[in-house]
Formats: structure tokens, sequence, C-alpha cells
């Protein structure tokens, strides 16, 4: 035991072998460059070493888009407009389900500041009493231990005005996730339902006026391997 | 110090090596899910009404233009000042008879429907801003046919005939609901036979018609909000306005928030007479402390409140 306890002494007392110090500047070499390549991995890495916790990847599926018009005039052009539109909506609306049920860096801080930056300042007021239906909820950190998204649908009517651009436009959402208890024994399927009037106000699309419902439910509880389904549709 | 290296440096490869296999495989198994008990029920709504204490005067002109006739040049026959205050969630129609008397910016004095004609629904808001002394902000105009297509175009509507009525050459109508279309709504507004003191009384029923509509339309919100686009895409098709559409979205949203049963429905008090071989209406002096009313807060106080031109119907 003596003996080993020396021969142990007497290699760290030796310089390390040349390839152990190649492979740690490989790594991290390898490390610095996905840390600011700036996605996937990357992203993760930075967010770990931030301290910050990796956001699912969610999005609508965009179902349908319509065209509302105020004249006869331009029938054709504002279908194709409308999808153009709508594609801008739903960035928005993933971005505010996203912020609302599924980064866990908001919802564990029960901090949903980016939530409220996508609505107009008079709706934000309004919205932020209301953040218990439209966002996980300022508690859900000691309730949840993980949220999956599900499949969520969205459809996006667009009005136009007499020129033609876009004066307005409804996201009507379907939102779906599955909320995995903390300890892993039960979860909730997290479903909000509504619509949502937007309108660019020079920053963007945001939201105006909103007429949503929130119905959780039990959902089955998640598998021993891994979690629940998200696919409560 | 040198093994900590290794072995973070260990950890570092298997978490970038695993992050990067990991985004390519399902993150979560497919147990089923459904919905086993709901546990939870809520609503959020927020609707964008304007809170100003400043009433908002709009004038609603309904041109007596026939199809292939230009609305803009025609007399108005139905002329209805709605004054909302938003602060108080609550609304004024005052309508004047068509063939009422009064001074024309320009044109002298003359029968208030003929400012459309001279002048367009300018000078049409001139005039009626010269007799109340009310400023306008905005109108809209639209005719025989606009209106059919208008209210057509939103499906129709819900309407209380609140007693029964004929008239020959229009049409008659049971006293209760009705579902109204465009033709039906435009013989009930022109229906003036059957009253018993005719154009007042028709004012008084083209007032209900608007109040009959914000409850089609309150109700059709309430269940889905995107019929505002419906509602504002069929009025802007059929209507001439100087309503930008944001505006009309903002006073849309507005009048969700007004409660058809706080609408007052007046028309200004007066007297029939003739002028030559022409039938006028002299408003009587009584209408200046409505004006008045109106001008302040965009309602009319109970006190000034003339009786119902309908009040032997509606007994």
């Amino acid at each position: 035991m003596q003996r080993q306890n020396s021969e142990t002494r007497h290699r760290r007392r030796q310089q390390p072998p040349r390839w152990i110090a190649l492979v740690v500047v490989l790594v991290l070499g390898a490390g610095a460059y996905l840390l600011f390549a700036g996605d996937g991995p990357a992203e993760k890495l930075r967010q770990v070493i931030a301290g910050e916790e990796a956001v699912p990847e969610f999005a609508f599926e965009l179902r349908k888009a319509s065209a509302f018009e105020v004249t006869e005039e331009h029938h054709r052009q504002l279908n194709a407009a409308a999808s153009d539109v709508a594609a801008d909506v739903d960035e928005q609306i993933d971005l505010l389900y996203t912020a609302a049920f599924l980064d866990p860096n908001n919802w564990k801080e029960g901090d949903y500041t980016d939530v409220w930056e996508l609505f107009s300042e008079q709706a934000a007021t309004s919205a932020q009493e209301q953040a218990e239906v439209l966002t996980l909820g300022a508690g859900a950190d000691g309730e949840f231990q993980k949220v999956d998204p599900g499949t969520s649908r969205l459809t996006v009517k667009v009005l136009f005005d007499a020129d033609g651009e876009p004066a307005s436009a409804v996201a009507v959402v379907k939102f779906k996730a599955i909320a995995t208890a903390t300890g892993g024994a039960s979860a909730t399927a997290i479903i909000s339902e509504g619509q949502y009037i937007l309108q660019d106000l020079g920053d963007g699309w945001q939201v105006v006026s909103f007429d949503v419902d929130r119905a959780d439910r039990e959902a089955a509880a998640p598998t021993p391997s891994g979690s629940a389904s998200p696919e409560a549709s | 110090m040198t093994r900590r290296l290794v072995v973070g440096a260990a950890a570092l490869v298997a978490w970038v090596a695993g992050s990067v296999l990991g985004a390519g495989t399902p993150g979560v198994d497919r147990a089923s899910a459904a919905p086993l008990l709901q546990i939870g029920q809520a609503h959020a709504e927020f609707t964008p009404v304007l809170d100003g204490s400043e009433p908002v005067f709009i004038l609603v002109i309904g041109s007596d233009a026939r199809p292939d006739q230009e609305v803009a040049a025609q007399r108005a026959d139905s002329l209805h000042l709605v004054g909302i205050n938003p602060a108080k969630g609550r609304a004024a129609i005052l309508g004047f008879p068509r063939d009422s008397y009064v001074p024309i910016p320009g044109y002298g004095t003359d029968k208030i429907n003929t400012a459309l004609f001279y002048g367009g629904p300018e000078l049409q808001v001139e005039t009626i801003e010269a007799l109340t002394g009310i400023t306008i902000d905005y109108w809209a105009l639209t005719g025989f046919e606009g209106f059919i297509k208008m209210i057509n175009d939103i499906g129709g509507f819900e309407f209380e005939v609140p007693f029964a009525l004929s008239d020959t050459g229009l049409r008659d109508f049971s006293e209760g609901t009705h579902d109204f279309s465009g033709q039906d709504a435009l013989a009930f507004a022109r229906n003036r036979h059957g009253l018993p003191m005719g154009d007042f009384g028709r004012s008084e029923n083209q007032g209900r018609l608007m109040v009959g509509l914000l409850s089609q339309f309150r109700r059709e919100f309430a269940k889905d909000p995107s019929r505002v686009f419906t509602w504002l895409s069929a009025g802007l098709r059929n209507l001439t306005t100087d309503i930008t559409l944001d505006q009309l979205l903002s006073l849309a949203f507005t009048t969700t928030g007004i409660n058809p049963k706080r609408v007052e429905n007046v028309v200004v008090p007066g007297s029939t007479g003739v002028n030559g071989e022409s039938s006028i209406v002299i408003i009587s002096a009584e209408a200046d402390a409505i004006y008045h009313d109106m001008a302040n807060d965009g309602l009319i106080g109970k006190n000034n409140i003339p009786p119902s031109p309908n009040a032997s119907l509606l007994d």
C-alpha cells in the first residue's frame, strides 16, 4: 500500500504526456468555436455557461391564411400577400408561446418580461394582470419540472386597407403542451385557445387585443423511460 | 490539476457530442396523453377601447341615391349624429327629419337634406355643425344599394321590431324578433306611412336599426373577435367615409364597450309646416338643450329627451 502511494506521488511529479495537452487544446478550441458559432450546440453551450436552460424548439403549424379586403380591386394579390403577413404573424405568435409556456428560463423564474414585449403598451398592462392565463404562471417552477410542446395550430386572417397594405391581423391559435409535474409522477396537458388581434405599430406586429381560454387537463403520467407525450391532440 | 482538466475536457466533449446527437433524436416518448380530467379553466381578454372623456361625433348619412346614381350627389334622406362617450361606455343617436328647414352655409335656408346635393358630405357636415354647434369628427355615407349589400355582407342581423308596421309599396312587419336581410332592413328604414308622425318616427326607427346592429356586432365579437374584420370590410366596401381604417378599427373596438341599452335614440323635436308647395319641418327651440348636452359629453340628459314620435305605437 505504501509502495503504491509512493508510485502515485512519483507519477504526479512527472510531466504529463504531450498527447494529453494536445487533446485539451483541441477540445478547448472546438468548444470555443462552437461557443461563438451561434447555432445548435453552441447556443446550448452558451446557455450552460451563462446558467441558462435550453429552450424547447417550437413552432405553430400554420393551417390557413385568408385576406379581408375593403375594396374589390386587389383580390388576387391580397391572397398571396396574406400568406406573407401570416408568416410574420406566425413568427411572433411562436415567440409569444415559447416565451410564455416553454422557455424554462422564464417559467422557472416566474419572469415573463419577454412575453409582454410582444404586446402593445396598452394590451401589455392588461395582459400582465392576466398572466396566469396567458403564461405558465408565476408558480410554475414549484409545480413542474419540464414542459414539452405538442402539436399546435394557427390560422391567420389579414385585413388589408384600400391601398392593399396590411392593416391588422387575427391569429386564431390552438396551443398544446405537456407539463411534467415536479417528481415526474404526473403530467398536465396545457391547452390555450383563442384569438390575438395584431397590428404593425411601427415596430413590427404586436398584439393589441386578445381573447384567450386556458383549459388545463390531467394528462397521462410520464413513462419510466421519459416524459409524457406531447401528442395530446 | 491536469487530471481535472482532462476530465473536464472529456465531459465537455461528451456534452457537445451528446447535444449534437441528441438534437437529432426524439426528445420524448410517445406515450398516450389523452385528457383525463379537466383541472383548470380560465379566460383572459382585452379590447383596446378608447377611454378618453372627449366624445367622438360621427354623422351617418343615408343618401336617396338609387343604383347607378352618384351617392354623394343626391339628397340625404337619413341623417343621424352619433355621439360616443368612450369613458362612460355610452352613446346617443340624434336623428334629423329630412325636411328640417335650416340654414345651409352658402345656400341660404333650405331643407337639411339638400346640403348633400349642393356640396357633398362636407357641406352636410358643415350644415349640421352650424345648426348644433357640435364639431363633427367623421362622416359616413351610403345609398340604398350600399346599405343592402353591407347588411347582406355581414350575413344579416337579428332585429326586434317594436310594433307591427305596414306601408303600402314597401312591406309589412309583425312585432317581434326578425332575421333581417339587407332588403328587410332597408324596407324598415324607409317605412313612414304606417307611423303616426311620419318622418319623425321613421328617423327614430332608423336609429333603432343602428342600435340593433350594435347589439349584433357585440354578440358576434364576443363569440369570435375576428368577426370585426368581416364587419369592417363589409362596411368599407359599401360606405364612403373620411374615417381611416385604423380609426375605424379603434372605433369598432370601442363600440364593444357600449351597452345598447344605454344608447339614447332621439329625434330632434319639431313641427311640420309648409314653404310654398313644399312641406317642411320647423325644429323647435327645445332642440338647443339637446345640442348643448351632446356638445358637452356626446350624450343627451334624461331631462332633455323628447317623447318618442312613435310613443302611441309603443304602448
